[in-house]
């Protein structure tokens, strides 16, 4: 397999270097641009309350900009922070929350001009669970210090999307913060087998085992609609699940009523799903509820050639037709 | 089986597919009567929400047809409604519903035939696969008696299990 | 205050024994996260959990309660009257929870039980549960529970508090139902007599007391995280509500409901009617002051449109209004799983003591 990532062979130590030099760029370019005037508010991450977590934030005094950082666990999407802004934003972005943004313009939601992107070459996210599975999550913070010097960013270490990331570049940027890093070239075989394997598993299982092993995932799911909320995708101003005439999906804990939001929720995000993981990254029962939205990645991908928030050009494929789209399951 | 008789939703487009079954009626086409009639402005119409809502509700199966490319009242509606049916329903057998539980069809108002030769052949498909497994709201005068806890999962591990197998 | 020694190799013999006459819950594991729950036959709690991803409240406030059943058939009998839901109040005992979430049972009793209103559903399911606690012998580093006036070996709130301690179960028997479980278990004597009379007991008496004492000191010893909230009883209501910090504090926050949901004291809820054909339930279910739809009104208004608005109400209800309510601390026991499971990082700890030491 040829792997063009580089970060196998990461140490914590380089990534510590990483991590400082594009924190102290971003703290530029955020100064810059709010002393130029250039834009009203700057969104990033700050550092969280205990290690290795982070919380986004919103800066709007050069004298803050200091808060801001870069490191391996900015999870969440900062395009989820911008949708419906009316004033002008600078965000840092990293590829996914680039492709979000695109998606955001092309759909209306923020304009362009309104952006000022400061673009993260990124590195991957480290899987949230490993704080805890690796890590010996006790009260005393000497250990932690210990065990947080041991970690390198491998490739078993990343979440599961950043395994598989296809952009890892911001596609849209106003400045970059560093000299991008090397994409991995994938073949159209390759995606459909290594990008999305999850799904193909599932595919290959029987019809009832698919329906068991689903209802087994979210038989743990308690509908904090977490996942739905870190979306930058989920922005309806009435969710179809507060809808109540008529009442699509029933409010108790009827597994039928969670299964039917999962369904929908990933249908809504048919080919404008980025891949960010940030639903993964929410969940607080660890569901992987992303093999609902990568099946119909693979759906689009497969069938019209699409992967979301590529390109300010083109049309997501529900928005647009071709008169000679697949027919043969129509009678 | 002999015995079963599905229950079918059936959404239509106003301008063609409602005129094939009006003129399958008027011509004395025979067609088996399982099947209920939702009358739509356009296939692009259907959510899949209302695909669902069917299955909730007892349906066993679900028949959505419009106009052929080309004729759509509306220029282009079927266009966008062909998209969006071809990821539903790759999705809904992904989920788990089988293949011959939905079924499309363009049907122009001309052909009352072709609409009487649809119907026998979804009604046929969906009797040959038995009522409807999933996606069926539980009867509510079933809850659990103390309704006080999580119950523990019979399907507990299997997604695991599974996922485990075809790894090995 | 009796306490007795239970041998470990005895333990699960005598838990399997008390089913004769009481329904077991406790902690199994579930996929990754361990969860409450009622135990099948012959399923033992596990009691080396370090904790449940959601609080047990559910035992006694279900996400989803059915209240009542009806039918709209006019053939049936009693058609279009609200029947009572079938309910099951017999003797249960909830195994292995930890001192400060039954500690949060207290205060949902307030809202629950008082004497403006009895809710039944509450007070039927809380009144048939005996709590055997587990005192948490090293709480993890979100748990700051000695804040919040109880700790990890609290037993104001408990029936049995049990102590881990070697090959033993330390026993303090803090009330008659606790003891009528020992009793059922089988970890008595068999005329009812506590002390020294258990098997492998042979040091009750101040030994024990010592030793509970100092499991406890270090217990409390490693939690490192603190808040106060001594001021915030003193400020105005409108001085915190109106305070500059709440935009920035919320501007992280999702408004999803995994705080809500995961909090052992999180009381709101919701009541809905759902059909399904003619026949239909009403229904209880857990509601989050996260969404939208939480105040929203009638005529469309809604008086906290703003995602901040609706983050300030958690925190305003919790560590504010509940104190000038019922003058009993806070609606918090520090159990930390909010903090945990975060997925932007609203630390309550924060935000309690920016509420207490702000301006």
């Amino acid at each position: 397999m040829t792997m063009n990532i580089n970060q196998s062979d990461i140490n914590k130590k380089q990534i510590d270097i990483i991590n400082q030099q594009y924190t102290e760029k971003i703290r530029e370019s955020a100064k810059k641009v709010l002393l130029e005037k250039k834009v009203d508010v700057v969104i990033g991450f700050k550092n969280g309350t205990e290690p290795m977590t982070t919380e986004p934030c919103l800066i709007n005094k050069a004298s803050d900009a200091d808060k801001l950082i870069w490191n391996e666990h900015c999870r969440l999407n900062l395009a989820n922070y911008v949708k419906g802004r009316k004033d002008k934003a600078a965000v840092v972005a990293k590829g996914c929350d680039s492709r979000n943004l695109v998606n955001h313009i092309i759909e209306h939601q923020i304009k362009r001009e309104n952006l000022y992107i400061i673009g993260v070459p990124c590195n991957g996210m480290v899987d949230k669970s490993l704080n805890l599975k690796e890590l010996k999550v006790e009260a005393e913070s000497d250990t932690m210090q210990e065990n947080l010097d041991l970690f390198p960013i491998n490739r078993d270490m990343l979440q599961d999307n950043c395994k598989t990331c296809i952009k890892r570049n911001p596609v849209i940027f106003d400045e970059m913060i560093a000299e991008p890093v090397k994409e991995r070239e994938w073949t159209k075989e390759e995606k459909l087998k290594e990008s999305f394997e999850s799904v193909n598993k599932i595919e290959a299982m029987a019809e009832s085992d698919r329906w068991s092993f689903f209802n087994d995932m979210l038989s743990s799911c308690t509908r904090c609609y977490a996942c739905r909320n870190a979306c930058p995708l989920c922005y309806c101003p009435t969710c179809f699940v507060d809808e109540s005439r008529p009442q699509w999906v029933g409010k108790g804990t009827d597994l039928i009523d969670v299964r039917t939001y999962h369904f929908l929720r990933a249908f809504h995000c048919a080919g404008r799903c980025t891949d960010c993981g940030a639903c993964e990254a929410a969940c607080p029962m660890n569901i992987k509820v992303r093999l609902f939205t990568k099946k119909l990645d693979k759906e689009c991908f497969e069938n019209f050639g699409w992967e979301a928030g590529m390109s300010l050009d083109e049309r997501p494929p529900l928005d647009v037709y071709k008169v000679n789209d697949n027919a043969n399951f129509i009678r | 089986m002999s015995e079963f008789e599905p229950k079918i939703i059936t959404i239509l487009c106003n301008w063609c597919t409602y005129g094939a079954a009006d003129l399958a009626g008027v011509s004395r086409f025979q067609y088996p009567p399982n099947i209920r009639v939702i009358r739509v402005p356009c296939s692009g119409r259907v959510s899949p929400k209302m695909i669902l809502s069917a299955f909730h509700n007892g349906a066993d199966g679900v028949w959505i047809s419009g106009c052929h490319p080309g004729d759509c009242h509306y220029i282009t509606g079927n266009y966008y409604a062909r998209r969006k049916f071809m990821l539903l329903k790759n999705f809904l057998e992904y989920n788990g519903i089988e293949p011959g539980r939905i079924h499309f069809s363009w049907i122009s108002s001309a052909e009352g035939v072709k609409f009487a030769e649809v119907a026998r052949d979804v009604v046929e498909s969906v009797r040959q696969l038995g009522p409807a497994k999933y996606f069926i709201k539980k009867e509510l005068d079933d809850n659990d008696l103390c309704s006080c806890l999580n119950k523990s999962n019979p399907d507990n591990n299997l997604a695991k299990n599974i996922l485990e197998e075809q790894a090995a | 205050m009796k306490i007795i020694k239970i041998d470990k190799k005895i333990w699960s013999d005598g838990v399997e024994k008390s089913r004769d006459s009481y329904r077991l819950i406790g902690p199994v594991k579930d996929r990754e996260f361990h969860q409450f729950r009622e135990l099948a036959k012959g399923e033992q709690p596990d009691m080396n959990y370090k904790n449940s991803r959601l609080s047990p409240k559910s035992i006694a406030f279900p996400q989803s309660e059915t209240m009542f059943i009806y039918d709209l058939d006019e053939k049936a009998e009693e058609h279009h009257i609200m029947q009572d839901a079938e309910k099951d109040y017999s003797p249960r005992a909830v195994i292995g929870i930890r001192p400060y979430d039954a500690k949060a049972f207290k205060i949902l009793d307030l809202n629950f039980n008082n004497s403006d209103y009895q809710d039944p559903y509450w007070v039927n399911a809380y009144n048939c549960t005996t709590f055997i606690s587990l005192a948490v012998n090293s709480p993890d580093k979100f748990d700051f529970s000695t804040s919040c006036a109880t700790g990890p070996f609290d037993d104001s709130a408990v029936d049995v508090l049990l102590v881990d301690y070697n090959d033993s179960y330390l026993a303090k028997i803090m009330t008659d139902k606790g003891l009528a479980w020992l009793n059922a278990a089988g970890f008595t004597t068999k005329n009812g007599e506590i002390d020294g009379a258990v098997t492998g007991v042979s040091e009750a008496g101040e030994d024990i007391y010592e030793i509970i004492e100092k499991l406890k000191a270090d217990a409390e010893s490693k939690i490192r995280s603190k808040i106060s909230f001594d001021k915030i009883k003193e400020k105005s209501i409108l001085d915190i509500f109106n305070a500059p910090f709440w935009e920035d504090i919320a501007f992280a926050c999702l408004n999803c409901g995994t705080c809500t949901y995961s909090c052992p004291t999180c009381w709101c809820f919701d009541i809905q009617d759902e059909t399904n054909g003619r026949k239909g339930i009403r229904q209880k279910n857990w509601d989050s002051c996260m969404t939208p739809l939480f105040t929203v009104h009638a005529t469309g208004h809604n008086p906290r449109h703003n995602d901040w608005e609706r983050t300030r109400q958690r925190f305003m209800h919790k560590l504010k209004y509940f104190q000038d309510k019922y003058n009993q601390g806070i609606m918090c026991v520090g159990c930390g799983r909010c903090v945990e499971q975060c997925p932007a990082n609203i630390d309550i700890r924060n935000i309690c003591n920016q509420m207490n030491n702000g301006e």
